[in-house]
Formats: structure tokens, sequence, C-alpha cells
């Protein structure tokens, strides 16, 4: 045969057919280790450190066990991910490794079943023994443990240490010494309370706080846990005490049009006495600083009302579950074990902000006040609060801050608010 | 020309055959495309809206008409509804008259630079509404927004509201900003409208002793009825979809009152999870844009091509 | 009722002058019809007459108020359109009462005025409709009924009847005239149209390039235009144009055996002016057909391309050499296609223009001076 005559079509057929063969016998005999596991992550990135730190932990991981088992990192921003989570890990190629809220959204993923019991793995690494101890309590549903949290945060009553000294003010003990001190910086021309209301969510911090120190953890609890209703004269109560606040003029003007982030502001030119919020602003009062914070500012927790020993809300600000449905659980455990490692937490604490879940992280490199407060989180104890979006699910809470928003701009009687809330919450669980 | 006119009306079938290639790229094609991405996603929606579906469960559960009996009896639904009128009542009045005064303006060359002014006025129509919002987020930024500062220095400082803060007064201040994004669109309809409006008309007038306004409104308006038909329909649509700016702005805040269905159908789909009800909130707006398009069709549009 | 005036006036659009200096008084009651091709500038002027647009330079007077800057409701002026310009949307009644409207006419006196004007034009039955219901010389009555309800001093008729087709054109033309007769109102009428100039206004007024080329009655324009362009312009067919060499007695071509001797009175005319080439401009009907016998001493044998049976006349299209020419003779004459005719021009009503300026020599001869 000649070299120019042209191909039959058995001999095509043939040569396709050897090659298929070829390529089949060398994908045989090729090595394991060249097709890794994939492990797919995805995650909320509601702060720009939160991508840097994500990117840390994926590039770290694939550095040393890439070639066995890699993780391909997706996120989206904080707002978006509540809506593009329910899209993605119901899909049929769901992530392996998700990021979950707390509360009454991981409820919900969990009465769905995209949530593995990652019971065995708490067992197999003794997560539980690292993990600051409301977070493990706040993973535990039943007698499961369905996450695992990676940032736990707490809410106080931050303050401005130099205003105090100029006013000559004392950390109060009580809810009234806090009222005082409210009237005595309202008095000097401040503003009492940073409120920063624009985005709804800020009051149900206060508000909880209130009603928790108030009317004790049970009172709350019963709250979010369907066994009390929404109108129950001590909601109602808490809600009064907040349009109280907000009548004798205790928060800044136009709180309701001033969102968390421009309140910075003023709360650097020293125009407000406190800011009832959560920790995980600890990275906007550090601002360009190494430690916080910008301004000479304290914590102390929610006086409570009747002397009562006070309870600090702590909380787990991200929350890690492997979903149901992965492949590959155990590489996805080993991947979550080293995102609470010693390493990886302390990396957090410089790339991204505080608190680590891990108590085994070393807090060192913090200011004096944030090692503070992360002793007092450790040392809050297993049982504590969520504040009322994480609490309860979405549906109720966005009624519950559009009706609490609406009493304090003083449109709605604090009753109509707890009703509309009550409402929404027969229609969500029925009615109690 | 004539000699078409006159013939007999052919009937489909007859026009299908004798054109085969016009019928399947002119009316098979488009219904085909139309159909797929227009009337399924419709369709798809008006059986959802009769199913309770959280998003995660592989199953829906039917349940009828119990997501509308429910709308009826929403507050929610009401707030949003008529937020979403307000919303096309402003928008019809200040960007829709603003853009025919604009239009005009040109035309009658009351303003200078014309090129420049049609050019600035259509430029925020390409503007991403959600740059949008966050840039007005910035100006009417009750601490250091410009807007205030500026009503201040000019001594107006007592018309400073809380622009997003006061449920009275936020949903005005979102339809504004909307307004500001849209006048470009009214504008340039008008504009190319006015360009056919004959001269003659409008000298006619002049010399009659007709000023500006009376121009605009006696001869103008009246000679732009297509124009009008299409703008208000494109109103109507533009202030039923408004969604943007409430999620980038207000987010419905203070307490709901910013709502409006578009934000109320991703609320209650994507973020409370419950799909049959967003979908029977969609359903609702297609209501609405029905009926408000009906009644265009049947007033403004009633004529308005006769030539 | 006013007299008119324009003084010096000038129209500038940027760097483009369009009428660079224009000069006219129209006296109070005059019918003064502005006809020039297209583009010569004579609806700029009527609209800067209007006020529609702006006048750049020199003065305008209505009724002797300078009127140079005032809008145009101020001037006391109402103006019918080419498209007429009504307002479609509106009725003939609410079109005609418009102007009375906006001036806040009392409701009765407005409907008296209305009935009136409608009367005279024939439109009181179709008051109530639209404008698109009517027919084109209904719509044009309206248009007019619209002008003359004000009673305004001065009316300005842009080229109104050139969308009527020719048989309504020739009504209107007589009624505009007629109308023009019963009201005195002073009227300044465009047309590109020389045989509505000629019938209608009591002075034409000719432009060409924004320049007036001669402001007459109709038929000393037509008898004595002052160049070449105006006797053009002016008649139809129009004038023949046939350029001679002048050899002092008589004009030649030196090629050809032609040779046509001049009166005495017309030697001294070509003479004063120095030229040994001219321009001799003839009407069609001054040229005149030869019977077949006739001798052959002053005549041009022309060849007859086509003739034109008119009915009343007869048009004969006409060739010699680079010679083309129309005669117009009776319609009884024998003259066919194809056949050589000899023509004798009648040298007593015939023009002489200069080569290069177009001045009719003839004129220049009379009223020395004027160029």
């Amino acid at each position: 045969m000649s070299f120019n005559q042209p191909l039959n079509r058995r001999m095509l057929l043939a040569a396709t057919f050897a090659a298929s063969a070829i390529s089949a016998i060398c994908a045989a005999y090729a090595p394991a280790s060249a097709a890794p596991i994939e492990l797919r992550y995805f995650y909320r990135a509601p702060w720009p450190s939160s991508e840097i730190y994500a990117n840390y932990l994926i590039d770290e991981w694939n550095k040393k066990n890439g070639a066995r088992v890699h993780v391909t990192g997706a996120s989206v921003d904080g707002e978006t991910y509540k809506t593009k989570q329910t899209i993605e890990i119901a899909s049929s190629n769901p992530p392996d490794i998700f990021y979950s809220w707390e509360g009454g959204r991981a409820a919900e993923v969990i009465k769905n079943g995209f949530a593995a019991d990652l019971t065995p793995y708490y067992q197999k690494y003794g997560w539980e023994k690292v993990l600051v101890p409301a977070g493990v309590s706040l993973a535990t549903f039943g007698d499961k443990k369905y996450f695992v949290p990676t940032e736990v945060g707490a809410s106080v009553v931050w303050y401005r240490k130099d205003l105090y000294e100029k006013l000559g003010l004392k950390v109060p003990k009580t809810w009234d010494e806090l009222m005082a001190n409210a009237e005595a910086g309202k008095k000097a021309g401040l503003w009492p309370f940073m409120l920063a209301h624009q985005k709804k969510w800020p009051s149900q911090f206060m508000w909880s706080a209130i009603l928790v120190n108030k009317f004790g953890l049970d009172t709350y609890d019963g709250l979010v846990s369907n066994k009390i209703p929404w109108t129950d004269p001590r909601a109602v109560e808490t809600t009064q005490i907040m349009a109280d606040l907000s009548k004798k003029g205790y928060f800044e003007p136009s709180f309701n049009s001033i969102d968390v982030g421009p309140a910075m502001v003023p709360w650097s030119q020293g125009k407000a006495l406190h800011w009832y919020q959560g920790s995980f602003n600890l990275g906007r009062f550090r601002g360009e600083n190494a430690k916080c914070c910008v301004v000479p500012m304290d914590y102390f927790p929610m006086p409570p009302f009747d002397g009562h020993k006070p309870v600090m809300s702590v909380f787990a600000e991200d929350t890690i579950m492997i979903h149901a449905k992965s492949q590959h659980k155990d590489e996805a455990a080993e991947f979550v074990d080293w995102m609470i490692s010693k390493q990886a937490m302390t990396e957090k604490l410089v790339i991204d902000k505080p608190f680590p879940s891990s108590t085994e992280a070393d807090l060192s490199g913090l200011s004096e006040m944030e090692q503070r407060l992360g002793k007092d989180m450790a040392n809050a104890g297993s049982f504590t609060f969520m504040h009322v979006d994480h609490a309860t699910p979405p549906a109720i809470s966005d009624r519950f801050l559009d009706a609490v928003q609406g009493v304090l701009a003083g449109a709605v009687t604090p009753e109509e608010a707890m009703k509309t809330t009550e409402q929404e919450a027969i229609r969500t669980r029925g009615k109690i | 020309m004539s000699e078409l006119l006159q013939a007999k009306q052919p009937s489909l079938f007859e026009f299908a055959r004798a054109h085969v290639l016009a019928t399947i790229f002119g009316i098979v094609m488009p219904l085909a495309v139309f159909a797929v991405f227009v009337g399924y996603p419709i369709a798809y929606t008006v059986v959802l809206s009769l199913y309770e579906w959280n998003g995660m469960t592989p199953t829906k559960t039917f349940v009828g008409l119990a997501n509308y009996e429910y709308m009826l009896q929403d507050r929610y639904f009401y707030t949003a509804l008529f937020n979403n009128l307000k919303w096309l009542a402003v928008t019809l009045v200040f960007p829709v008259c603003l853009g025919l005064v604009i239009a005009y303006s040109l035309r009658a060359r009351i303003l200078p630079f014309p090129t420049l002014v049609r050019t600035v006025m259509f430029f925020p129509v390409t503007m991403s509404l959600i740059s949008v919002g966050l840039m007005f987020l910035l100006i009417l930024n009750p601490l250091f927004g410009a807007f205030d500062t500026l009503l201040q220095s000019i001594g107006l400082g007592g018309l400073v509201m809380e622009w997003f803060g006061d449920y009275r007064v936020a949903l005005y201040t979102l339809t504004v900003v909307s307004g500001w994004a849209f006048t470009g669109m009214p504008m340039i309809f008008y504009f190319a409208g006015l360009g056919d409006v004959p001269k003659d008309t409008f000298d006619a007038a002049r010399i009659e002793g007709a000023g500006h306004p009376r121009m605009l409104v006696q001869i103008a308006l009246p000679q732009l009825r297509p124009v009008t038909a299409v703008v208000v329909m494109l109103t109507i649509f533009e202030s039923l979809r408004a969604f943007d700016l409430i999620a980038v702005m207000t987010k419905g805040a203070p307490f709901g009152t910013t709502n409006v269905l578009g934000y109320l159908v991703y609320l209650e789909s994507f973020w409370n999870g419950r799909f049959g009800y967003g979908a029977a909130l969609s359903v609702a707006i297609l209501a609405v844009s029905v009926g408000l398009a009906a009644v265009v069709t049947r007033t403004l549009m009633r004529g308005a091509f006769d030539v | 009722m006013a007299h008119v005036s324009l003084a010096n006036i000038v129209k500038r659009y940027g760097a483009h002058v369009v009428v660079p200096n224009l000069d006219l008084e129209i006296a109070d009651g005059e019918f003064i019809v502005l006809v020039g091709p297209s583009g010569c500038g004579k609806t700029t002027t009527l609209q800067m007459i209007a006020g529609l647009e702006s006048i750049s330079d020199g003065t305008l007077r209505i009724g002797g108020r300078d009127v140079t800057h005032l809008p145009a409701k101020a001037r006391d002026i109402a103006m019918v359109f080419q498209s007429y310009a009504l307002f479609p949307h509106m009725t003939v009644r609410d079109n005609v009462n418009f102007g009375l409207r906006i001036r806040r006419t009392p409701a009765q006196k407005m409907e008296h005025i209305v009935a009136d004007v409608a009367e005279r034009l024939q439109i009181s039955p179709y008051l109530d409709r639209l404008p698109r219901a009517l027919s084109g010389g209904q719509r044009q009555r309206v248009a007019l009924a619209r002008a003359l309800v004000r009673r305004p001093g001065v009316f300005l008729m842009d080229e109104p009847l050139s969308n009527l087709d020719a048989k309504l054109r020739v009504e209107a033309r007589s009624f505009l005239t007629k109308m023009h007769h019963e009201l005195g109102i002073t009227t300044i009428y465009v047309t590109h149209d020389q045989s509505e100039a000629m019938t209608m206004g009591t002075r034409i007024v000719v432009m060409k390039d924004g320049i007036i080329q001669q402001a007459a009655p109709p038929l000393e324009v037509y008898r004595r235009p002052a160049n070449k362009f105006v006797a053009g312009f002016i008649g139809s067919p129009s004038m023949n144009f046939l350029e001679f060499v002048f050899d002092g007695a008589a004009l030649v071509r030196p090629d050809t055996a032609i040779r046509l001797e001049l009166p005495e009175a017309q030697r001294c005319t070509l003479r004063a002016a120095g030229q040994s080439r001219i321009t001799l401009g003839v009407r069609p009907e001054h040229l005149i057909l030869q019977p077949r016998d006739a001798p052959e001493p002053g005549t041009i044998a022309f060849r007859i391309d086509v003739s034109q049976h008119l009915g009343n006349e007869t048009l004969l299209d006409l060739a010699e050499g680079s010679f083309r020419a129309i005669a117009r003779v009776h319609p009884e004459e024998d003259a066919h296609a194809g056949e050589s005719r000899r023509f004798r021009i009648d040298m007593d009503r015939a023009h002489f223009f200069d080569v290069n300026t177009g001045v009719n020599l003839s004129l220049v001869s009379q009223y020395s001076g004027i160029t």
C-alpha cells in the first residue's frame, strides 16, 4: 500500500479503535493520585476580608493536600447568600461544604435533609474540646450536631471610654444606671445610643438583650421556639421600652436612614456615647489600625434589670455544614478540621476579624479589650441566646424587624407590632 | 401598493403555502421562541402558585387557591400594590412630564446646547439602577449627604427630610430617584415624536398667538398621542417591575412601607422560602399589568395610530 | 390694514448669508407676490416678516411700528401655509377660532365672527368636522378662515395653492383675488408659480439668491423685464434667448447667413451699450411665422421639431443649428412637425441683454443709472 492511497473505511475504523484502546489502557495504568478528590466549598463573604481569608484557607489546604483532596471555593456576598443558598444546596450537584446560619435557618436546612450529621466527626476530631461551648450548644439540634462554628460573636454595649471619663461616668451595673449614664450623655449634647437602623436588623440586638435581661432567658427561648406567642405582654413591654428610648431621643437623629457602615463616622467623631452591637463590628472599629480600636472604647454586657447576673448573647456568626449528599464527607470533615485548627484560627485574626470559634486560637495579637471579650465569650457557658433573625425562620424575623422599625418611627404601637409578628408566625408555624 | 391593499386578504394557510420561508422565520420561529422564553415561564408560574414549596424539598404540596386566599387578606400585599400604583402615578407625573417638557424645549430650541442636554439627560437611562441606588444612598445620606448640604447652603435647610428613614417620605424618595434615572427615556421618545409633528402646526399656533406652554399642551401633546401611548405603556411596566432600587436602597424598610410587588415576590420566594406564594404574587403583577395595559389600549391607544 | 417696510433686511445662518440686503416698501392694501425659484429666499423673507425666523440685521416695520424683534403674535399678521397647518386634533371650528380663544374673545362675539367668515368661505357645514374629513380645497379654505377671523393688518401666504389640483387652483386664485378686493388687507404672497404671480399680484417681486431682481406690476415685469433672469422666469413658455453679434447695424451669426437688420432706435441702444456680443430675448408670441412663399430677408429658417396643439394656440418647438426656440402661433396655422419654416422676429418688442451681466440693455438707455 502506498501512502498517497486514500484510507478506506475499514482502515479508518481500525485506527480509531486502536487509538481508543491505547488511551484506555494508559488511563487504567495511570497512578491514582493523578485524579484527586474534588471538594466544593460554597461560602458567604460579607466583608472583603472574608474573601481573603477563605482564599487563604483553600490555598493552604491545596498546597498541602491538593494532590489527594482538592478544594474549590465559590462565594456570594453577604446579602445575596440567603437567596443563593437554597438554590445551591437543593441543586443536583450541591457543594460538599457550605456556609450555614445558626438557629432558624440551620433548622430549616436540617429539616429538609441537606445537612450531614456531624456527631461522628465531633467525636473523631474532638471538636467539642476546642470549640467555644456556646458554639457547640448552638450546633446541637436534638441529640445531633449539624454544623461547626468557625466564627463566634457576642453583642455588648460598646462605650466611648474618653467620653465616659470626660463626663465622669462609671460602667453601669444595672439598667437604671445605664439609663442615668444615657441621660447624662444626652444632657452633654451626645447621642446616648447609636442605632444605625436603616437596614432594620440592628435594633433586635438591643431588643433581645433587654428581654433576656429583664424577663429571663426562658422567656426568650419560649418566644423563639414557638412556646410563647409574640403578643405576650413581656414582648410588648420590651418593645415599649425600645419605643420609649426612641421617644426620649436616646438614638441618633434620622436613625432609620443611617446604615451601620456610615455610622462609624459619627461614632469616630465622638457624637455617640454607647452602641449596642455585635462583635463582628470589631473589624470596623479597628479601621486601618493593626489592633482595635480607632477611638478609645470598651464594652460592658447589657446590664440586668433586677440585679441578676447579666446574660451575654453569644452567637455563631459563621457556621459550616457538610452536605448530606456529599460523596466525600470524610474528606470534607478533614477540611473543616483544618478550618478550626489553631493555625487557621490564629490566621483568621490577622486577616479577617474576631472571634475564632476555637479556644485554642492565639488571641495575643489582639488588643487587651478584645482578648478580654474573647475570654468572656468562652466563659459564657453553653446556654446563651441568639438574636431574633438567627433564632427564628426568616419570614418571622423579617416581619418582626419591620414591626420594630415601625414602632421606633412612631408609626405603630408596640401591641400592633407584636400582633403583626404573631400573625406571620402563625402563618409559618401555626398557632401555639 | 393600492393593488396590494385592494387584493383579497389571503387566508393564513394560503399565505403559508405561498411564503414558506417567511412563515418559518417570520411566524413559526418567533412564536416558538416566545412560547419557550415567555409563555412557558408564565405558565409555570401560574402552576407554581397553586402549590406550597420552600425551594428545598423535592416535592411540592398542592394547595389549590390557598395562596391567593392568603394574598387577598395580606396587608403587605396591599401595601406593595398601592406602592406600585403610587410609583406609577409619580412616574407618570414627574419623569414623563419632565421628559416631554425637555424634549419640547430641545425641539423649540429654548434650551442651549441641545446635544449636550440630550446626552446628559439620557445618560442615567444607560446606568444600572443598582449603581444609581448606591449613588443616591450617598447623596441623600443624612450624615454627610451632598443633597442635604446643598439644601442648607441655599437656605432651604427646612426642607431636609429623612429621605429613606421617614415612612411617609421614603417611597417618594425612591420614585423620584427612579424618575431621575427614567426621565431620559420619555424624553428621547418625545424628542423623536416631536420630529414627526408638522412644524407648520407650531408655526401656525405661534402666529395665532400661542406661547410655548399652550403649544406644548394644545398643539404638541394631542399630536403625540401615539408616543404618549407607548410611553405610558413603558411607564406602567417600568413601575410594576420596580425592584432594583428597593433592593439596594431600602429593602422594604422602614417597616415594609417601601415594599413593592416585585420586591415582595423576591422576599417571599427567596428570603422566606415561600415559592408558591411568591408565584401567586407574580401572577398578581401579571394581572395588574394586563389590566392596566388593557385600559391604555382602550383609551390612549385607540385611534392613536390612525393616519 | 398696514403698510410693510423692509429696510436693509439681512438673514444669516452662521456664515451663510441667505438674504444679503433686502429693501422693499409694501403699500397698505397691496397684494404683493414674492416669486422666484426654490432657494431664492422668498420663503425666508416671508418667515422673517411673520416672526418665525429672526432677522439678522435691518429693520422691519408693519403699520409704522418697528416689529423687528417682536414675537409673531405681536405683529398683527396672519398666515396661510402651504400645508394649511391645520391642527389635526381640533374641529374646524376650534381651528378657526384658535387665535380668538387665545385672545379671550367673548364667546358670543367669537361665534358671530366665525359664522360670518365660515359663511363667506363656504365652510359652514363642516365646522364640527375634523380636518382629515375634508377635501384639499375645503382644508385650504379653513386655513384661510383661521387667518381671516382675526382681521390682521397683513396677510401672509406661503404657496397656499400648490397642494391643490390644477382646476381648484384656478378657482382659488380668483377667489383669493376677489377676497383681496373686498377686504383690502395688505397681502404678501409667496409662490414659485409665475402664472399665480402674474394673475394675482398688484405687484410682483422677483427674487433670486436673496436679491430682488425686479419689483413692479405684473405687466411691466412681463413687458420690461429688468434682466435676463426675470425675462426668463416670468412668462410661459419662457422667453427665447438667442446669441448674436452686433456689427453696428444688424445682428449676425458669423458662421451662418443669418442677418437681422435693426430699427434705428435699437441700433442706438446697442451702440450706446458698446457691446458686440448680445443676447436677444424674444417671447414666443413675437416669433412670427411667415407664409411659405414670403421673402427671405430679416427672417430665420427653423426646423419644427414638435408642434403642441393647445386648442386656443399652438406651440412650436424650433431648432436651427445651436438655436432652440419656442414659438406661439395661431391654432389655425398649418405648420407641422418636420418641416422647415421661416420666422420673423418682432424687433420692436424684442429685448437685448448683456451677455455677461444679463442686464436688459433696452432699459439701460432709458433709465440710465440703473444696473
